[in-house]
């Protein structure tokens, strides 16, 4: 499971799009989402994250 | 091992500038860049909430329109590529703490106007401060987009005529100097003061009235204007250049390492381990602190000591996004709101008090708040949904806090922000939490997250000084965008003509095309 701690993230919006499966997107309520029918947890946006807000857990 | 003619690693806009041009001279070219998305800080994106496309950095494009890269359309962004521009009537408003304004617009008469309401005098002089310069102006703008002159040459040709000497020794001296024995009226010398700090100066040092009679002057030659879009459209007009051409663009493709072979910048080594080699020759849109030692260590270490040496403006700022209900109501009058940027100022002694705490790494007191406001949607509705509106709220702040450091921002970010906000109350009807939907904000330090290249927060690279300038831009031996290795060349914000949107790859391509024995004047007819 992909987790945004959108405490610490700063909405550069960087791991929307590097995203392979395009799974990260702009919620309406101001928060990055993850849709988990998507992502693969391939962990590129937990690399890609400037202030280490994305994880992924089992 | 993939094999291209070209490689420019980074996808700003200079980067892709470069590589649109190498395309059309026929060469293999691929632009690899780290994020998702092409453009660095040309971009324009849902910030907020989705919608809303704001600028993420860059907003208005000024110099580019001098630039025969627009203005012959010389890769057909204009012409094939969808880049279309909006010129708005005014291109400042100034909002003093009275709410009194003055508007600058590209009309020099309608701006004389506009001064003369506090100053007659002052109107007459700017008038013939701005005809005084024409000439200067025109020399800079012809160099602007060219390999950069040695910087000795440009002293010495202006060093040949007494108008020239003039000017030479106003260069010398910094903005206030200047504005202070040319201007009576503190409103005059407010906006002028303010105007010329655009190129993150404090117009108290030395060496920056180069600013005031480059920056003001050609705000009446070459208007200001801004994308239908957005900012970022520049980027995607570029990008669809290259393909055009036949290049090759990878975004998610982070460049670790450059291998030298036989002297020669000879390939690169992605983040993934992937090694791409580049037949002629490797462009690194960065700043060179990215580059040496971190890409490349074939170098002698005097020459990393002249890279360490490289000085970083005086101050970095904080920016807020917002996505509105309604664009600000202004108090000083409806057309204000016209204008592509609005400047609520403090008085005089506030803005030199302004520079002065952030030289001493301080957060200006509110009282010596004077920020940069776009409502880009007021011209161009097509960046939000209907009848609503983005915002671009903009102050300069220290990038190193002397209480904290840089760090220091992740504590007091929304408390800054706040304060700015509350200046831009002031002077507004309408911008309480009602009319806020959102709000994102990036302090000195998420800039340089959000881009590595942004290093130490300094938004248009490294210091706008005297020393960094021209040939000398960040550094005497990196002026020509050549380096030490044979086939590495350089490119972006950190070498002439210096930050913001200009197209200045322009000139960097040159020097490389007469290295590759490629005549870029047949380049440039086609």
């Amino acid at each position: 499971m992909t987790a945004i701690d959108m405490k610490i993230c700063i909405k550069c919006t960087g791991c929307i799009d590097i995203c392979p499966e395009s799974a990260l997107f702009l919620g309406e309520d101001a928060a990055i989402k993850c849709d988990y029918e998507k992502c693969i947890s391939c962990g590129d946006c937990v690399d890609y994250c400037p202030v280490n807000a994305i994880s992924i857990n089992d | 091992m993939e094999e291209y003619d070209v490689i420019v690693i980074g996808a700003g806009h200079n980067g892709l500038t470069v590589a649109g041009y190498l395309a059309k001279a026929g060469l293999n070219v691929c632009v690899l860049e780290r994020a998702g998305f092409i453009g660095g800080e040309a971009i324009t994106r849902e910030l907020t909430v989705p919608g809303f496309k704001h600028d993420r950095s860059s907003s208005i494009h000024g110099l580019i329109h001098a630039n025969p890269l627009l203005l012959n359309d010389e890769l057909g962004l204009l012409s094939k590529h969808g880049l279309k521009y909006i010129f708005p009537d005014s291109n400042m408003s100034y909002i003093f703490p009275d709410e009194t304004s003055m508007v600058s617009y590209p009309d020099l008469d309608k701006t004389c106007q506009q001064i003369a309401q506090f100053s007659e005098k002052d109107a007459d002089t700017y008038r013939s401060f701005c005809e005084e310069s024409k000439p200067m102006l025109d020399m800079l703008v012809a160099g602007m987009f060219n390999p950069p002159p040695p910087l000795g040459e440009f002293y010495a040709q202006l060093d040949r005529s007494p108008e020239g000497q003039q000017i030479l020794r106003h260069l010398f001296m910094s903005g206030y100097d200047i504005v202070n024995k040319l201007f009576e009226h503190e409103k005059t010398k407010i906006a002028m003061l303010k105007f010329m700090s655009e190129p993150m100066v404090a117009p108290e040092d030395k060496g920056t009235a180069f600013y005031l009679y480059a920056a003001i002057p050609l705000s009446h030659y070459f208007p200001h204007g801004i994308p239908i879009g957005g900012s970022g459209m520049l980027s995607e007009a570029l990008g669809s250049a290259i393909k055009t051409y036949g290049g090759v663009i990878k975004v998610a493709s982070e460049v670790k390492k450059i291998t030298v072979k036989g002297g020669r910048a000879a390939s690169v080594i992605l983040a993934s381990g992937e090694e791409i080699s580049a037949r002629r020759a490797i462009v690194a849109n960065l700043d060179p602190r990215l580059v040496f030692p971190h890409m490349i260590s074939e170098t002698d270490k005097g020459f990393a000591a002249r890279i360490a040496e490289i000085q970083d403006p005086g101050f970095s700022a904080i920016l807020q996004h917002m996505a509105l209900n309604e664009a600000p109501k202004w108090k000083a009058g409806e057309h204000i709101g016209k204008s592509i940027s609005i400047e609520p100022l403090c008085w005089l002694e506030n803005l030199r008090r302004l520079f002065d705490d952030l030289r001493y790494g301080l957060i200006p007191s509110p009282e010596n708040l004077a920020p940069c406001i776009f409502c880009t949607t007021v011209l161009d509705p097509t960046r939000a949904p209907a009848g609503k509106h983005t915002l671009y709220l903009w102050h300069y702040m220290p990038y190193f806090l002397k209480d904290g450091g840089p760090r220091k921002w992740d504590e007091i970010k929304t408390q800054v922000a706040d304060m700015v906000l509350d200046k831009m109350r002031l002077h507004t009807t309408n911008m309480g939490p009602e009319n806020i939907i959102a709000r994102t904000t990036y302090s000195p330090i998420d800039y340089e997250r959000m881009n590595p290249n942004v290093v130490n927060g300094s938004i248009l690279g490294p210091g706008s000084y005297l020393h960094q300038f021209f040939s000398h831009r960040p550094i005497p031996e990196l002026g020509q965008y050549r380096t030490p290795v044979e086939g590495l060349y350089m490119s972006g914000q950190s070498f002439h003509p210096g930050g913001s949107i200009t197209g200045g790859g322009r000139a960097t391509v040159q020097v490389i095309m007469a290295d590759l024995k490629i005549d870029f004047s047949n380049v440039i007819k086609q």
